[in-house]
Order: structure tokens, then sequence, then C-alpha cells
């Protein structure tokens, strides 16, 4: 067999891997506004959608870009928390799927009776991965190339730094990749599916947080290439030394490149190209001597090495009748069993429980780091502390309460819109069918799902706003109105994001990806959140300009907002239940 | 009693799945449902249970409407669906301790009847597994148990034999005469007809959204030539593609009407 067809293969292999392993197996027929899967209608609604959801998500990511080097014109901060960034929603979001389809696939067991070698399997999962990867990365970097053209880079010189942000992520997710397979290889975790799957996602989670503790402290930290570019005119032995620096060869470092010159941002491009695909072979090499064995004894339902000392309890069936059986109403019924679910799948789990709760602390992370810059100086908690104080005057509040009470509903909107409540009733799937023949009230059933979203998003951005809020000393009058404003915004966000949900629901899922990959949505919810936005301000804008009492203000803007989350809820209520009535699987 | 009025369904592409289906099943009757695949089968129960909503019709179950008055009268039934496939994520224990709750069988009956039934079906002892990890069997299994579980008065059964070990069916088809005979009402569709020769009361033959029988055993027999065998006679009245089905006057002989 020629490379080439080698290389084809591999290529169909990944195509058909990507759209048919599941963790969650539906079948039902897939509609768009009506239109069977396959028309000529079905292509051309789903074309648009795409487009415009490309459109939406390239002007946000633009708009990112040119709104943080308008305020910072720092490049090299910008491409630091732009590869951070992409690592964080690929070790969170990708790296997971590749662990578990690698050795958990449902699927796994049809390729084994086919003549397909281990390297062909792991090189077409590694491909999908990647690709999935690059898709992610696409949203990111329009916002690069937008701060590196302002930044006063060519075009040539701007895709070049683009590239090297997408291919930032592949050496990381080729460690992370190596580290799960070690786990299922050399511990007692590979020992069984649902042990491994729950301490998995816990431990990708570290790892994230721990690769970007490493990349953030150890190597941005050294001068990387920096040295070389001081050293250029040094000659050639030294200026290659100064490449050989461990950063170097783990995360490009655009952030000197951006602000080099052309000519070493093309050659550092390829040579980490070259790196790149050296990784690629590593992982390949290092896992496909044992990745048949291992998959042979996963399918099998044995133990990966019995010498191995059983140090986590193979997974029990046992169970004790009384604790197991609960009495419950309707409500905690629905609430506990999407709670199992996330128990049971940790993808559901990290995407739809995890993300609501890293999505603050990440942006609280993004707003730390670009404040630093923004004022070129290390500050502290207390450097904060004081400039809200200074900023809390009398006349200040006046005017800012009426601001961001709503800003801070809109950001609760937003967060609540686009975490749990997106696709809550969608992963329902094909056990929806039972619903309806169940005596279910679907009030309650609504009820439940919005509790469940607002046990999800609520908490931990409340706790974190109540906390700096506290820190900064805000008035009682006005942290209960940023309480309330918080919840309100919340309440709406979800039920918004229900209704679409019911309207346009995703019952046919393949997998977990497949209800979160939902452009449509997504366009809506933004879009929505957008108008919201410019709306809530403007009323904040006008109140504040008026001389109104500020308990006045403040009670005006939350009547809005509490009428505004009304409006959601009963609109859930009302037009989700007559069309779950109707929906017919 | 199940009271089918009616019914009426025709899906997107104008094909008709159901046309006008009428019918009433009694207390104590264990009611047979025959087709062949695409016959309508399906797309009838689910009409009668709430899961789509017929064009026009209704059905009339322990005297509530499933169009008018739905939540009472899913409380008079249990449904058992042809795919099993549901609920994956749940551990077995946990798919019957939500469906009890949803019914609102109490805790103490619940625990009893989960202990015995799923005994009875050799189930017990994976109760604390999750349902993905259940063979097609087992699935098929579970949710079986989640409708006697319930034990409502009437069970409406999918193709429940399917995929069932043979001890299982033949515990299956004992609870299903034993529900029966406390005057409740069984109905299930089958595609094995020693199956439904051997247990029901009356049975249904549908073909192509149409009732082409409605009657006993013995009277599919006496009216389409005794000689012949069950299958023979399924073959015949199925093999007539839905144009020429049993006219009316012997639909109502059938039923009693």
């Amino acid at each position: 067999m020629t490379v080439s067809e080698k290389l084809k293969r591999i290529f169909m292999l990944a195509r058909v891997m990507s759209k048919s392993d599941s963790t969650t197996r539906v079948v039902s027929s897939n509609k768009l506004f009506g239109q069977p899967e396959g028309s000529f209608g079905y292509k051309v609604i789903k074309a648009i959608i795409n487009v415009f959801f490309i459109l939406v998500m390239v002007g946000y990511s633009a708009v990112f870009g040119f709104a943080y080097m308008g305020a910072t014109s720092d490049i090299r901060s910008f491409s630091q928390l732009v590869i951070l960034a992409l690592i964080v929603i690929v070790l969170l979001f990708g790296i997971y799927n590749v662990g578990i389809g690698m050795f958990y696939s449902q699927n796994l067991p049809s390729y084994l009776t086919m003549p397909i070698t281990s390297t062909e399997l792991i090189s077409a999962r590694i491909l999908g991965f990647l690709k999935n990867t690059l898709m992610i990365g696409l949203m990111l970097i329009p916002a690069y190339f937008v701060a590196s053209l302002m930044y006063g880079n060519g075009i040539l010189w701007s895709l070049a730094l683009c590239v090297m942000v997408l291919l930032s992520v592949v050496p990381i997710a080729m460690i992370a990749l190596l580290i799960t397979f070690f786990l299922i290889r050399f511990t007692p975790l590979g020992n069984s599916e649902n042990i491994f799957k729950g301490v998995y996602g816990v431990v990708s989670t570290v790892l994230s947080i721990a690769m970007v503790y490493v990349i953030y402290s150890v190597v941005y930290s050294d001068q990387g290439l920096s040295s070389a570019v001081n050293v250029i005119p040094e000659g050639a032995l030294e200026y290659f030394l100064a490449f050989v620096t461990p950063g170097y060869f783990l995360i490009p470092q655009i952030s000197e490149l951006a602000t080099s010159n052309l000519g070493l941002a093309l050659v550092y491009s390829l040579i980490f190209l070259v790196l790149c695909a050296i990784y690629l072979a590593i992982a390949v090499l290092v896992m496909r001597k044992s990745y048949l064995g291992i998959v042979n004894t996963v399918i099998a339902g044995g133990k990966l090495d019995d010498k191995k000392p059983e140090k986590i309890k193979e997974e029990s069936s046992h169970f004790n009748l009384d604790d197991e059986l609960k009495d419950r109403s309707q409500l905690a019924s629905f609430i506990a069993l999407d709670f199992n679910r996330f128990r049971r799948n940790p993808t559901l789990f990290q995407q739809f429980a995890l993300a609501p709760i890293l999505m603050p602390i990440f942006i609280m992370f993004v707003f730390y780091f670009s404040s630093k810059k923004l004022f070129n100086e290390e500050l502290g908690i207390s450097d904060y502390t004081q400039m809200g104080q200074a900023l809390l005057t009398p006349e200040v509040i006046l005017f800012a309460s009426a601001m961001i009470v709503c800003f801070t509903f809109v950001i609760a909107f937003y967060v609540g819109s686009l975490g749990f409540s997106y696709s809550a009733f969608s992963i329902e799937g094909k056990s929806f069918s039972s619903f309806k023949s169940m005596p279910i009230n679907f009030s309650t059933y609504f009820t439940a799902k919005i509790i469940t979203c607002l046990i999800l998003a609520v908490p931990v951005p409340l706790i974190m706003f109540v906390a700096g809020a506290l820190y900064i000393g805000l008035s009682p009058l006005h942290l209960i109105s940023f309480i309330v404003s918080f919840l309100l915004g919340s309440l709406g966000g979800v039920s918004i994001a229900m209704l679409f949900d019911v309207l346009m629901p995703k019952l046919d899922a393949n997998n977990e990806q497949e209800l979160r990959n939902r452009p449509l949505n997504f366009i809506i919810m933004v879009v929505l959140a957008g108008v919201m936005t410019f709306a809530l301000m403007a009323l904040g804008l006008i109140l504040a300009t008026n001389e109104l009492p500020v308990y006045l203000i403040l009670a005006i803007v939350l009547g809005v907002e509490a009428v505004l989350a009304l409006i959601s809820f009963v609109l859930l209520i009302t037009l989700g239940k007559s069309k779950l009535l109707s929906i017919e699987i | 009693m199940i009271d089918i009025q009616h019914l009426h369904k025709t899906y997107g592409n104008a094909k008709k799945a159901n046309d006008d289906i009428t019918l009433q099943i009694y207390p104590g009757e264990i009611f047979g449902l025959l087709g062949p695949n695409g016959s309508g089968k399906s797309t009838l129960f689910k009409q009668m249970t709430g899961i789509i909503q017929p064009d026009y019709g209704d059905v009339i179950l322990n005297g509530h409407s499933i169009v008018s008055d739905s939540l009472e009268a899913k409380k008079t039934f249990a449904f058992v669906s042809d795919t099993p496939d549901n609920f994956l994520q749940l551990k077995g224990i946990e798919y019957l301790n939500f469906v009890a709750n949803i019914y609102q069988v109490p805790n103490k009956e619940k625990a009893q009847r989960i202990e015995s039934t799923a005994r009875e079906f050799g189930m017990y002892d994976d109760l604390g597994k999750q349902i993905a990890s259940y063979s097609h069997g087992m699935r098929q299994k579970i949710m079986v148990i989640g409708a006697l579980v319930v034990n409502p008065d009437i069970w409406i059964l999918d193709e429940p034999m399917v995929g069932l070990d043979p001890r299982s069916a033949f515990n299956l088809k004992n609870k299903m005469r034993e529900h029966a005979d406390k005057d409740n009402i069984v109905i299930f569709s089958t595609h094995v007809l020693e199956v439904a020769e051997q247990i029901v009361d009356r049975l249904a033959i549908i073909n192509k959204g149409h009732l082409v029988f409605v009657g006993t055993v013995d009277q599919l027999r006496e009216m389409n030539h005794s000689d012949k065998s069950l299958e023979q006679i399924f073959l015949e009245l199925t093999d007539t593609e839905g144009e020429n089905p049993l006219s009316q006057e012997k639909l109502d002989a059938a039923q009693g009407v």
C-alpha cells in the first residue's frame, strides 16, 4: 500500500469516526424548519445558518481583538492570552472526548473486526481531534488577526502568527493524550470504564489547570525567542542555542514573533510545523504497540494487568435497595435524573456542568490579566480594592447604579443562556418518547429543568460577584440589587435558551458534542443577548442621566428586569409546553 | 376499558399510518395486535399513549381521553416501547425508582415490587449497573419491569417478547395472564403468531393502517377456513396490501357490536 493510500484510509476512518462515534445513541428523523435531511431546502437552510454562524463568530472575535488592542495596544499580552484561552478550551472540551473515544467508543468492536492497524486507528482518532481543535481555534483567529494588523504587522506576517496560534495546542494535546494513555495502561483506573470516565473528568480538568499554570509561569517567564531576537547579530550558533529552550518546544512564542520580524515568524512557523508532526508521530509510536491489546481487554471487560494491585475496586453492582429507593416528587425526580446523567457521563458533566463554573473564573482571569497589562504594572488585590473604593463616590454610585445593575442582568443572562439550558431539553433524546407516555406535568418538568440550570449556572459566579462586592465595600442596597439582578438575569437567560431548545430540539444527537454544536440556537441566543444588552444599557443610561434617587433608579431597573425574566419564564411554560405536546419522535 | 374511536394519522408524505381505526378492548382481556412491519401497529400504540397526536379520533382509557385529559389517562396505563435504548445513563435501580416516583408508587410497595419482579426476571443482581452496560435483552427486561412495578390497570406493550430469553418470556406471559385475570387489560403487539395463539383472548390484524380482522383466534379460523394454519391466514390477510380488508359488518360481528 502506498503512503497516499494509507493516508486516504486514515482520513476516511477519521471521517467515519467523527460521524458515528457516540456515547449516547439516538436515532430519529432529522429535520430543519420542516425540511427533511438531505433535501435541497435542508441543505440551503443549513448553509445559511452555517454562514451566519461563522459571520457572527468572526464578528464577535474581531471586535474582541479590536477592543483589546484599542485599550492596551499590547500585542504581547494578547498573544499569550489567546494561546492560553485556546489551550484551556481544547483541554477542557476536546481532549476528554479523544481519551474516551480512543478507548471506550461504542464502535471499537466493529473496527477491530476489520483489517485496520492500530496506527491507522490512533492516527484517525488524533486527526479527528485536530480537526475539532482547528475549528475551535478558528473562533479566536479573527481576534488575533485583527490585533496583529492593528499592531502594524502585515497580512502575511499576521497569517503566519495565526497558523502558530492554531498549532500551539498540538504539543499540549499530545502530552495530555499520552498522559491519558499512561493512566489507562499503568494505573488501576483503566480496569473499569465507569471509574475511568468519572475520574478522568476530574483528571482532565486538573490537567488543564496545571498545564495553563505551567505555561503561564514557566514558559512565558523564560526569555525564549526574545533571546534569539537579541542574538541574531551575534552568529548562527548563538542564534540556534537561544532557540533551544523548553518553552520554545512546547508553545510557539508568538508574543515575541509578533514584535520581531516577518522572516523570523515564517521560519519559526515552519520549524514549529515540523515539531508538531514529530509530536504526532511520537504519540502514535508510543501508543500503537499496546493500543489494540488495551482495547481488546477493555471490550472484554477484563483487567489490563492482572498482577497490578487493585487499589481501586472494580465497579460493583452491589446495591442496597432501601438506600437506593427514595420517595421523590416529580420535580425532584427530574432534577435527580439530570444530576445522575452528569454523574455518569463525564462529557456531559464537563460541557454542561463544569463549563459554567470555570467560565466566570476564566473571565476573571482574563480581566485580571488584561487590566494588569492595561496599567502596565503589577496590580495586587489591594490595588483593585482601592480602585473600587475610589470609584464609588456618591455621585459615581448614582450614575453607575443603573448601568451596573443592567450590566449584571446581561452578564447573568449570557451565562444562563449558554450553559446547560442550551440543551436541557434535547438531552432527553429518544427517552422523551417515554416521557410522553407517562403522567408527567410538563410545567413541573420545565420548572425542574430551570432549577437544574440555575443550580449549575448561578452559585459560582454569584459567590465570586458577592465576594468582590463585599471586598470593595458595596452598600447593602446595591449588593441586594445586584444579587436580585443576577438572579433575574439567570432566570431570563435559562428560560429563553430552554424555550429555543424546545422549539428547535436536537433529539437525534449522536453524541454530546452534537448537543453543544448547534449554531442556530447559539446565534439566536447571542443576538438576543446583544439586543438585550443595548436595550438595558440604554435604559440604564437614561436613568443615570436623570437626577432620580438611587433607590428609585434601582427599583425601576429591577422592575424592568423582573418583567423580562417573567416574560421569558411564561413563554417557556406556555409556548414550550404546547410545542412539547406536538413533538413526534 | 380502552375505546379507540376513529383514529386517523397521516404523516408528512401523505402516507396514511392509521385510517379510521375503531376498536374496543374490555377488562379481563389480553389483546394481541398483529401486522407486518410498517403496518401501523407502533403508530397506533403511540397514539394510544399520547406520544403522537391523532389527526382526528380519540382514545378513551378507563374513561379518560388521551387527547383532552391526557394526564389522567396516562395514569391508567404503563407503556413499554419497541426500542428499549432509553435512559442509558441511569442505573437499572435508578430507572425503576424514577418511573415509580413519576407514577407515585409508595416507597414500601415500590421496594417490594421491584425486588420481586426483578428477581423473577433474573435482573435483581444487575440493578446496580448502568443501563448502557446491559445487553439488548436486559434493556428490554428493565423496561418491562418498569411497567410491572408501576402496575396500572392497563399494560400496553409494543413487541415485549423481543430479546427476552425463554424463561423471561414465559414469566412475562404468566404475568400478563395474571394481570388480565384481575379484570385488567393487557394489549401487546407481536410478530410471533405462536405467542398470539397461546395467550390472547382476542386479536386484531392490522395492515397498511387498516384493521383487517378483530376477534378471537377461533373466529379467525372460522372466517378463513379452519383447515389453514394461523400463519397461512395471516399471510393471506396481510397480502391484500390493505386494499381489501374485511367488511365493516364482519369486523362488527367479530367484535360483538
